[in-house]
């Protein structure tokens, strides 16, 4: 049994200026947090500072074409959200694939990219849809592009006294996908994802973006096979291209969840399904 | 969910039919008492010290630190303990407390008791050991090699069996083809759900109560009285309701309820000790994992004559049931097949492994997995579909097996084996399969797979059981007995036997839950034994009460007493005469005999039929009876990304006689189950001694989202030896789940994989994963 | 630290040391231990309790995050000695063998139920993916969850138990 010493702000701003301490840490839905805490943090644990309590940062608002969602939106409020399915079918199919029903309803989007795991499944869609977090801190707002925000795994430009405070995107472009393989049918996490935003004119593919998980420290864009892409007819022999192209952009390695030939070699795979409207194998 | 029962009877009342489990009604409504439910009051908490490595000398223990810190009251290593420092079942070698050296990372150099976890877990920091560290051995063969590293005094050497039949050259030299290939299999963890827990009470003049997660009450007890210093009658042994043990909670539980029982008698105050998953996974014992070679020979036509084959099995830091669970591997080595000539060679070898014992299928599924898949590389071979080959060479009625035994009962294999095959026109679908186009992605396999079982302990050990029965004065009754309820539903099925026999409802029974100072010692609840052999105690005790009773009943009933019928909680003299039956409540007749001073009270003891086994030519009649089974898988396996789905399960088997239908079925599902997770998820991996992996995220087992339809067809064919013909069931399901899917995704696409478990890496690039360090690095070893 | 929530209808007010996890309040301070506790890490499900109607692992929770909200347990799951249909099912159709799972898998049942009274296997495969037995393969599970289901539409309830 461990005890863990907390504090419970109610606003914002009472949570940032607790932040600003020494030895204290956020705690959002805790399910990758409370996982790792004692082996992380050992004797000296940090305070956590429970997000739970800041209502507006459970919000998903939509205006005109842009989507922001509080940090504290989860797994489940993704999964179910009507508005969600058509701005952002990626995401929405990243997050009801993750975890269990328990962990949906407590994973937080904010706590998954904070955690910064390359093998986060919410981070490949988000970064298909070139999202931008906002950070907060006693000393002020900054904003930064996804695809910023990361220096390695679990290493990410957040300072230490600094919340993601909001997340938003424009709409996706006509169509998406996400795609991940696990070793299990459910309840894993990705061994490999592939996340994607594209439009389709006359049978061409344009506007292409797509983002790769666990296959490098961060999840990373493919822009090279992006470039390939844009103005192409999908057609069998542009699907293998491509997907010999992207095998080469991923960086990944072996470790418990898989190995790298494995990952490379399914990064090309995940992608022509996804391209084809194959759907997640379950 | 598909049932089929073929024949059933008509003959029984009770047994036979569905009944709920008697205990389901506290578990549903979270009444139910599991180990770490129990508090007592003042109790200080318990904690272990760890090996730090895998191999090490123990140069100096120095505790100092840890007892002064506030709120600890006792620090313990092996200078304290009063009795013996080690304990086992088969070699007394297992240490309390390690005192020269540590053999495994889940070795304990001290224990802790405090008045917190938190100060518990603070002292446990405090403790510094010095350590020699020693060469780690960690592949059990080169454990067997001349010069290797010692992990006990003698050899590395654990068990050794042999098997030997006719002649096995000649048996090849008559063979027109021969195979040998090889095999391995994963180390299992049992994932109990309920992680280990004890409370242990310092009693009366010195003596220790201890109510835990307990599996076999009576080798813990020589355990705890050992290391104690105390006599068996000092010891009590409480089992508090189980959360699953699959042959897991024996040895780990002895190891932890010693500990316990040390810290509550230095402290004189009651300890709890829990474990969380993490010290679960790193200190229990193990599934063993196997190397295995075989070598076979067949005539063209597919009469098999010689199998060979050389098997080792990782016995880990200590022997624990090892020198058992292989002797069961070495009888059953060969399959359910007549086969003229055998040689079978099984070692177990000491490592710094984590330490392997009893786990549901004891020694089978390993064998299982290699004969299976062997006979249906053969039959690739030999171009016979697996079927017919099987057909072939199976054991039938008067049959002898590899061990020499002639099979006097009614072998059920072509029975369980038709009826698998049958509904789902295997060899059409089989022989489909394989003209699958190349190049599509997804391709349906079909495999099937067989066994045969010897049941309960076998010339493993002497077998004996007893159950008592204590018919109340209102004619409910009570029932206790050594074999334990553990999930299985012994409490169900043992009712359902005693309410048969004496008429009564199985809502008039309570069967108590095994406390060591009210039931007789009855051997371990292991090996399917349960329903056998406490049946058949259950039945004598049974049987000696109606002998007491059927007087006083006779004469109130006025009736001759081989007329009377124990049915409904009453005794009827059926109508001979035109006045209607006359019948007296059971309870009015308990009363009666109570009043006349006539003992209602009995102790059921059986003992089973001889079994005998000779060590020096490996030869005997191993068991007294055995059960058989079939299973058939259907998977579809996507070629692109080696995703293995199960799609469809058949099983059948024959348990003799169904006591609780719904209980017996529960019992396939779990065990086929537990089988697909051993074929296509589960490994327990390790790293020169250390452990990989830590809890179920690394781990993993099949959620309800990984399994497939299952139907099961039970076969009515009761044993003359049987409670009421009953044999057994958990464990058959379980052992021939592996080979069915290993067959059948290389019916899907022509690879034989050998080596389990079946990962998307494995299926797609035959490579298995391999963590070197827990920083992440891995390597992928070919395979 | 003093923390207000709702427990099993009831409310309650306590002082908590410091923040523990909802399992610690619930077992050790409440003596519920009706939740059970089998991985402490979010994989088992065994020690799922309904937070405002959802299942979430009180593993995973910490006490001071359930501050004005509602919380059921095992214990909470009859009302006045009345089992409710999911717990009847469980037992009447032999989904619970060991039964250290069991109050996880019902508070997950019972969620399911509440939100679509008439699940298809495929979904409440995926409602309890959450919750690992190692005893009964799932499949006596499922028949319990629609058998609760149909009693709790008032459909016709065959006598399908084999
Ligand atoms: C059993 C299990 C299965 C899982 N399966 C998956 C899966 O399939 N896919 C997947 O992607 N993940 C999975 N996860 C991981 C985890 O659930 C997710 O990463 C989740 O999104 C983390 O969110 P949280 O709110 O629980 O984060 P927390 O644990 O609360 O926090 C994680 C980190 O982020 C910080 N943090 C949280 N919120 C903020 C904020 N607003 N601003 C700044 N820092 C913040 C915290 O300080 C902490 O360092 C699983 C976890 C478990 C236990
Ligand atoms: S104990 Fe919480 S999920 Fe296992
Ligand atoms: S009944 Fe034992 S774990 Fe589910």
């Amino acid at each position: 049994m461990t005890k863990y010493k907390t504090i419970n702000p109610t606003t914002l701003d009472e949570a940032l200026e607790t932040l600003n301490g020494c030895n204290v840490m956020p705690i959002a839905g805790g399910t990758d947090l409370l996982v790792k805490f004692y082996e992380v943090y050992g004797k000296s644990l940090p305070k956590l500072v429970v997000l739970d309590g800041l209502i507006p940062l459970h919000e998903i608002k939509t205006e005109n074409d842009r989507i922001s969602l509080g940090p504290l939106v989860t797994f489940s409020e993704i999964e179910n959200s009507p508005e969600l399915r058509k701005a952002a079918p990626q995401l929405v199919q990243a997050a009801s694939v993750a975890g269990s029903v328990q962990i949906r309803n407590r994973a937080t989007i904010g706590g998954n990219i904070a955690n910064g795991s390359p093998s986060g499944d919410l981070i490949p869609p988000l970064y298909v849809l070139n999202a931008e977090l906002e950070l907060s801190s006693v000393n002020g707002r900054r904003s930064i592009p996804i695809d910023k925000f990361f220096k390695g795994p679990g290493i990410t430009v957040l300072e230490k006294n600094e919340l993601i405070t909001s997340i938003s995107f424009d709409k996706t472009f006509e169509n998406g996908f996400f795609l991940r393989l696990a070793t299990r049918k459910a309840l894993a996490i990705s061994k490999v994802s592939v996340a994607a935003n594209y439009s389709m004119q006359n049978g061409t593919i344009t506007n292409v973006r797509i983002a790769l998980g666990a296959v490098a420290p961060t999840v990373i864009r493919a822009p090279r096979t992006e470039e390939y892409l844009s103005g192409k007819e999908l057609n069998d022999n542009v699907l293998s291209t491509a997907a010999k192209l992207i095998k080469e952009e991923a960086k990944p390695i072996s470790d418990i969840r898989s190995i790298a030939d494995y990952r490379r070699e399914m990064v090309g795979v995940l992608l022509k399904r996804g391209l084809n409207g194959i759907p997640q194998s379950e | 969910m598909i049932l089929r029962c073929m024949k059933h009877d008509s003959k029984h009342k009770i047994v036979g039919s569905s009944v709920p489990r008697v205990d389901a009604f506290d578990k549903v409504s979270g009444r139910a008492k599991y180990a770490a439910d129990y508090n007592a009051k003042g109790q200080l908490y318990g904690m272990v010290c760890y090996a730090s490595h895998p191999h090490a000398k123990i140069l100096n223990i120095d505790t100092g630190k840890a007892a002064k810190l506030p709120g600890v009251r006792a620090v313990l290593t092996h200078e304290d303990i009063p009795g013996e420092k080690s304990f086992g079942s088969v070699i007394p070698h297992q240490m309390a407390l390690c005192s020269d050296k540590v053999r495994y990372s889940g070795d304990v150099v001290a224990i802790v008791a405090a008045e917190s976890i938190e100060v518990a877990e603070q002292a446990i920091e405090l403790i510094d050991v010095d350590y020699r560290q020693l060469d780690v051995v960690s592949d059990p063969k080169v454990a067997l090699k001349d010069g290797a590293i010692l992990i006990h005094d003698e050899n590395n050497l654990c068990a050794y069996h042999k098997v030997r039949r006719g002649n096995i050259d000649e048996g090849f030299e008559k063979s027109d083809v021969i195979l040998e290939r090889d095999y391995s299999t994963s180390k299992i963890e049992h994932s109990y759900i309920e992680p280990e827990a004890v409370l242990a009470e310092p009693g009366e003049n010195g003596g220790i109560t201890i109510t835990g997660s307990v599996q076999n009450l009576y080798s813990i007890r020589r355990a705890v009285a050992r290391v104690l210093g105390l006599s068996l009658n000092r010891v009590r042994i409480i089992q508090a309701t189980l959360g699953g043990s699959f042959g897991g909670k024996d040895e780990t539980m002895s190891a932890l309820c010693c500990r316990a029982g040390l810290l509550a008698l230095a402290t004189g105050k009651p300890v709890k000790m829990v474990n969380t998953r993490e010290m679960s996974m790193r200190e229990s014992y193990k599934r063993h994992s196997y190397q295995i070679h075989y070598k076979v020979g067949s005539t063209k036509c597919g009469i098999l004559q010689a199998i060979e084959s050389e098997i080792y099995a990782d016995a880990g830091a200590y022997a624990a049931m090892s020198p058992f669970v292989t002797w069961r591997s070495a009888v059953h080595a060969t399959g359910p097949y007549s086969i003229p000539n055998v040689k079978t060679d099984v070692y177990a070898a000491y490592t710094n492994n984590c330490y392997t014992g009893a786990m549901r299928g004891f020694g089978s599924p390993q064998i299982c997995f290699a004969i299976e898949s062997l006979i249906d590389e053969l039959a690739e071979e030999l171009n016979l579909d697996p079927l017919e080959l099987r057909l072939k060479n199976i054991l039938k009625d008067n049959s002898i097996t590899a061990t020499g035994q002639g099979l006097k009962h009614k072998v059920s294999l072509k029975e369980v084996l038709d009826n698998v095959t049958e509904k789902m026109g295997f060899v059409d679908k089989w022989k489909q399969n394989r003209e699958q186009k190349r190049d599509t992605a997804f391709k349906r396999g079909i495999g099937i797979s067989c066994s045969y079982r010897g049941i309960s302990l076998g010339a493993e050990g002497t077998d004996a059981a007893g159950v008592i029965i204590s018919i109340q004065t209102d004619g409910s009754v009570i029932l206790s007995t050594g074999l334990i309820e553990m999930g299985q539903g012994a409490a169900t099925t043992i009712s359902m036997i005693v309410s048969e026999k004496l008429g009564i409802t199985p809502d008039r029974i309570r069967f108590l839950s095994a406390d060591t100072s009210r039931s007789p010692d009855s051997g371990p609840t292991v090996a399917s034994r349960t329903t056998f052999m406490a049946g058949n105690a259950a039945l004598r005790g049974c049987h000696e009460l109606l002998e007491r009773i059927k007087p006083v009943a006779a004469e109130l009933l006025r009736c001759p007493e081989q007329d009377l019928l124990f049915e409904n909680n009453s005794v009827y003299a059926p109508n001979k005469t035109s006045e209607g039956d006359r019948k007296i409540p059971f309870s009015e007749l308990a009363d009666k005999c109570f009043q006349k001073g006539i003992s209602l009270f009995a102790h059921g003891w059986y003992k089973s039929p001889p079994t005998t086994w000779n060590e020096e030519n490996g030869q005997g009649d191993a068991y007294f009876t055995y059960v058989y089974g079939a299973n058939l898988a259907e998977v579809e396996v996507d070629c692109i990304t080696g995703n293995v789905r199960v799609l469809k399960f058949i099983s059948s088997h024959d348990p003799g006689q169904i006591v609780n239908l719904s209980g017996a079925l529960g019992q396939v599902y779990g065990g086929v189950i537990m089988g697909i997770g051993y074929a296509m998820l589960e490994n327990y991996a390790e790293s020169e001694g250390n452990p990989l992996v830590a809890n179920f995220d690394e781990y993993l087992l099949p959620t309800a989202c990984d399994i497939p339809e299952i139907e099961t067809t039970l076969i009515h064919n009761p044993d003359e030896l049987g409670p009421l013909g009953a044999k057994s069931l958990g464990e058959p399901a379980c052992e021939i789940a592996a080979p069915a899917i290993a067959n059948a995704v290389f019916n899907a696409t022509g690879m034989r994989i050998r080596h389990l478990p079946l990962t998307l890496e494995r299926v797609k690039l035959g490579k298995e994963l391999v963590r070197i360090d827990s920083r992440g690095s891995v390597k992928a070893r070919g395979g | 630290m003093k923390l207000d929530f709702v427990l099993n209808n009831k409310r309650v007010s306590i002082n908590v040391k410091g923040g523990l996890r909802l399992i610690d309040l619930l077992r050790e301070q409440l003596d519920l231990v009706g939740t059970k506790e089998g991985c402490g890490k979010g994989e088992c499900g065994a020690c799922t309790v309904l937070l405002d109607g959802k299942p979430v692992c009180s593993c995973l929770i910490l006490a001071s995050q359930v501050r004005n909200r509602e919380v059921t347990t095992i214990e909470g799951l009859s009302i006045e000695g009345e089992m409710h249909p999911a717990q009847e099912a469980f037992t009447e159709t032999g989904a619970v063998q060991c039964g250290f799972c069991s109050p996880g898998l019902l508070l997950s049942t019972v969620a399911l139920l509440n939100e679509n009274p008439e699940p298809s296997r495929e979904q409440i495969r995926r409602a309890l993916s959450g919750n690992l037995c190692r005893c009964t393969g799932y499949e006596k599970i499922f028949e319990a969850v629609e058998l609760a289901s149909r009693r709790i539409n008032g459909l016709s309830v065959q006598n399908d138990k084999v």
